[in-house]
């Protein structure tokens, strides 16, 4: 009986728990996604920025009537001076109109650490003042995802979602035996109600709000009835010595 | 006794919603706590990055001599720089006496004079002197943004409060199958039971589910054992009294049979087998499959053009009508398959019909997924549409089996609301996973959710072929002449049937994702708004259609719906804006849930002669195959229009056709009413072949 009674408050307890797990779990990637998506953008806009500098300074140059290719070696030194400024820049590339690259300036102990899936790049071209492009500016840095920053999240927020699923999962467990309790008791008593010995009075059911008990009183009663009225019956067929005795049952 | 089942289940959901509500709080919180302590360090780059440009930018002025106040245009340029640095939200310029010069950015932003702590974010606001000729003349000072992650966070919040909606649903979809398995069924059984033994028949016969039903049947053994030993007993004595002639003996046998026969009835009389429902399981089914289908609502017509667009050559008008073809594909694939569907539902069964749909869709739904032309995708859609059909008419099926006419309603009500919950579930879903994962993946997990539909249909659908006997009618060309000749049942279908699913596959299917695509919406926000006509259709459909039957309504609820939904859709002619859009398609969801269950029940009104003469089967028959025209027609409809005048101009056509379907359809019956007395309906539509569409109009295919 009590078995039947713990598996209802263990299944529904569990379907309650995998739904919530899955809310949380759905909640918590989306959110991942999201902080990806910021924590990329937020990083792309700054090597965008040093991108567009440089790009600044060599459009100077180029609307000045001097060549690319000209200026590479005082480029040089303002792109120097960017990657001392940030850390995070691995290669500045400047490409002439074909494309060749006319400086290439990089830090190999930081490329070195950086796994080539790990490099986002900032390309913007460069165009002269009559909009015509003479080249191209591209800014190497280590990808926001090379960081650690997004598979550190991801462990808090798995963390966060087991604690708030395992709290969650307490909390609908007590709740179904809190509300599933008073119905095994009902039930055991309807099934007391049933089993009551023929020759013991039946318990008396509360006269309302126990539809359960209160139907099981009815059938166990008119099934007494119908026994007694079976028991009458053979009564008179052995007073009639139309039988043998009562021992038929 | 299904009201004890019903409170407990109440307060177990009401329960799942607020710990649901609770922990979505404090997951969120802790998230945003997490999010912003990690993205701190880029926030404090980007603003040093910002600060050195406008630094710099500012001492070149300065050192070209013009004084700090005299500068122009700082305002504007810092503006500029602010915009270029994501997670900045202020800049301030000081002069020497900390006097603020300029300043731009969010007027909410952390406050730098106030206080030197360090904010919620982790980061200081960033102070750069600025010097000129060697001295300091004033003070930069940059301030980040520490609701940045907070801000971006809630560009999803949506999609979470949806996720956390739609998972409430589904959890709430699988307590319905639990709780009706573990104890709304057996507590039904045994208040059925019960209310038997009370009336002294003790002839039940059900299996022992539950110990309090054990109880109970156990009772009921005694007192059939002792009926069955004084049987035994008043036999021998018939033997006797008829070897030797007793007349006294045989009428005190018969005195007893007699006084027995008042007792009670008993086992041996024969039993009775108590019905024992399993529509959960059929609705538990319905939801999975059809949740499969409804995931790729959202997106479908944007999957099909990006197949379309590398590979067929053409302009971008004739794109347009490319992309229809499928969607068409699938609807016809549904229509002409479905009578088919149904034979071959009877006769293999109900669980062998649903599991052969379900793998077709499967196979048809991942193949969708790598197909290479529409031409490919046209004949895959089609093999969906098939094994739609087979499910459906499967589910139909084991409803009609499992009810009769004191119960089909509802029967029907537990099928289609586990049909409506995925309509609410499956686009919502879809959408945030074509947004996250991309439309190749959700086809592949649609594919995925089919098959488990069709595994678990192992378990939750009957396997016996049809009960009923007798040829069923079918139709035939004598039944098509009949009904065509009626011209109020004509009136029906052509001014009610056909453009109610016609503006529902033409605008919801075809248009909205397009629409809403060309408006710049993302995947889950189509989803979200195709969602709404779901939950329309699923919150207002019962009280509508009780409305419809207890005010008579049916005719005036078929007009104004139609009308609802013309003039929602007029407005985006005026201008096209996801929210005309949203409010368009909730329109449509109100006006479908007042028009489509108020038309089989006017059907079966104006056609009361065709249908005494072929049954209400065939005639019903004629109505569902109009309405599936009306949706092969609809996409097909609004290519044709869009390449002509454009997406938005397409649905405001459709706003034009209901509404004058919708007038001449109300113009049509004040004039000539429905010609047949309203007792009819409510007779009629207890029958197996009236219920049946019923559920089936409630589908959007």
């Amino acid at each position: 009986m009590l078995a039947r009674g713990w598996d209802i408050t263990a299944q529904v307890a569990l379907v309650l728990v995998l739904g919530l797990a899955v809310a949380f779990g759905a909640a918590a990637a989306l959110a991942l996604a999201k902080f990806t998506e910021a924590l990329e953008d937020t990083v792309a806009a700054r090597y965008a920025v040093h991108a567009s500098d440089l790009r600044t300074a060599i459009e100077t140059g180029i609307n000045l009537g001097l060549d690319v290719a000209a200026i590479a070696d005082n480029v040089e030194r303002v792109v120097e001076d960017r990657i001392d400024l940030d850390t995070g820049i691995l290669q500045v590339i400047v490409a002439g109109r074909d494309g060749a690259s006319v400086l290439s300036v990089e830090r190999p102990d930081r490329m070195a650490a950086v796994p080539e899936r790990g490099v986002a790049a900032a390309v913007l071209p460069i165009r002269n003042s009559f909009g015509g492009t003479e080249g191209s500016v591209t800014v190497r840095y280590a990808s926001a995802l090379e960081g650690g920053a997004v598979g550190s999240v991801a462990i808090l927020l798995a963390g966060d979602v087991a604690l708030v699923t395992l709290v969650a999962a307490l909390t609908t467990t007590l709740a179904c035996i809190f509300f599933v309790r008073p119905l095994r008791r009902t039930l055991r008593r309807a099934a007391d109600i049933l089993a009551t010995p023929r020759e013991a009075p039946l318990p008396v059911a509360p006269p309302s709000g126990a539809p359960l008990e209160m139907a099981a009183c009815r059938a166990a009663t008119e099934a007494r009835e119908t026994l007694r009225a079976l028991s009458e019956i053979e009564a008179q067929l052995s007073e009639a010595g139309g039988g043998h005795g009562r021992g038929a049952t | 006794m299904d009201r004890i089942g019903q409170a407990l289940f109440r307060r177990i959901v009401i329960t799942a919603v607020l710990v649901m509500l609770a922990g979505m709080a404090a997951l969120g919180l802790r998230t945003i706590a997490h999010l912003e302590a990690r993205i701190g360090p880029e926030l404090a780059a980007n603003a040093a990055v910002t600060a050195e440009r406008v630094r710099d930018r500012l001492e070149y002025a300065l050192s070209l001599g013009i004084p700090l106040e005299g500068l122009v245009g700082v305002e504007a340029y810092l503006a500029a720089a602010l915009e270029s640095g994501p997670g900045v939200a202020r800049l301030t310029l000081r002069d020497g006496e900390g006097l603020v010069l300029h300043s731009v950015g969010s007027a909410g932003a952390e406050t730098s004079g106030a206080s030197d702590a360090l904010p919620e974010g982790g980061v200081a606001p960033l102070r750069l002197p600025i010097r000129a000729e060697g001295r300091i003349v004033a003070e930069l000072e940059v301030t980040t943004d520490r609701h940045y992650v907070a801000s971006r966070l809630r560009e999803i919040a949506i999609d979470i409060a949806v996720l956390a909606g739609v998972s409430i649903l589904l959890a709430v979809e699988v307590l319905i199958l639990v709780m009706t398995r573990t104890l709304r069924g057996p507590v039904t059984q045994f208040g059925a039971l019960v209310a038997r033994m009370a009336a002294r028949d003790f002839r039940t016969e059900t299996p022992a589910s539950d110990m309090v039903v054990g109880a109970a049947l156990a009772l009921q053994g005694e007192v059939n054992a002792r009926a069955a030993a004084l049987l035994l007993r008043l036999d021998a004595l018939r033997a006797r009294a008829n070897e030797g002639g007793a007349a006294r003996l045989a009428a005190v046998e018969e005195a007893a049979r007699t006084a027995m026969a008042r007792a009670g009835r008993f086992a041996s009389e024969g039993s009775e087998a108590l019905r024992v429902s399993r529509l959960a399981g059929v609705r538990g089914a319905a939801l999975l499959f059809v949740l499969a289908e409804e995931l790729t609502r959202p997106f479908m017509p944007l999957f099909i053009q990006s197949v379309a667009t590398p590979l067929d050559a053409l302009p971008a008008a004739d794109r347009a009508f490319l992309v229809a073809i499928p969607i068409s594909a699938f609807m016809a694939g549904v229509a002409l398959t479905g009578p088919f569907a149904s034979v071959f539902s009877d006769r293999a069964g109900r669980r062998r019909s649903f599991i052969l749909g379900a793998l077709i869709s499967t196979i048809a739904l991942a193949a969708t997924a790598f197909a290479g032309s529409v031409a490919e995708l046209a004949v895959l859609r089609a093999l969906s549409g098939l094994g739609y059909a087979l499910t459906f008419v499967a589910c139909q099926g084991q409803v009609i089996d499992r009810t009769d006419a004191t119960d089909r309603t509802v029967g029907m009500s537990i099928f289609v609301g586990g049909i409506m919950a995925a309509d609410v579930c499956g686009p919502a879903i879809g959408g945030i996973l074509a947004n996250q994962i991309g439309y190749q993946a959700t086809l592949l997990v649609a594919a995925g959710v089919a098959a488990f539909a069709g595994l678990v249909a192992v378990a939750l659908l009957d396997n016996a072929p049809f009960r009923g006997g007798g040829d069923a009618p079918t139709l035939g060309l004598r039944v098509f002449a009949a009904c065509l000749s009626n011209g109020r049942l004509l009136g029906v279908l052509v001014f009610a049937a056909i453009p109610a699913k016609l503006v529902l596959s033409g605008f919801l299917f075809f248009l909205v994702p397009l629409l809403l695509i060309e408006l710049g919406s993302t995947e889950a926000e189509i989803g979200r708004i195709a969602m709404v006509y779901g939950v329309a259709a699923l919150l207002l459909m019962p009280a509508l259609a009780g409305f419809c039957d207890r005010f008579r309504a049916h005719g005036l609820m078929v007009g104004a719906g139609a009308l609802l939904t013309g003039w929602a859709l007029v407005p985006l002619g005026l201008g096209a804006e996801p929210i005309l859009v949203a409010a368009a398609v909730l329109a449509l969801g109100v006006g479908q849930a007042m028009s489509i269950p108020a038309q089989t029940v006017l059907v079966t009104l104006v056609s009361a002669g065709e249908m005494e003469r072929f049954g209400p089967g065939p005639v019903l028959g004629v109505f569902r195959l109009a309405e599936r025209l009306g949706a092969v027609a609809g996409p097909l409809l609004a290519a044709a229009t869009a390449q002509a005048h454009g997406l938005a101009e397409a649905a405001v056509v459709f706003g034009y056709v209901s509404i004058a379907t919708g007038t001449a359809f109300a113009a049509l019956f004040l004039t000539v009413g429905t010609g047949a007395p309203e007792t009819f309906i409510r007779d009629d539509r207890s029958g197996a072949d009236s219920q049946a569409p019923a559920a089936d109009a409630r589908r959007p295919t």
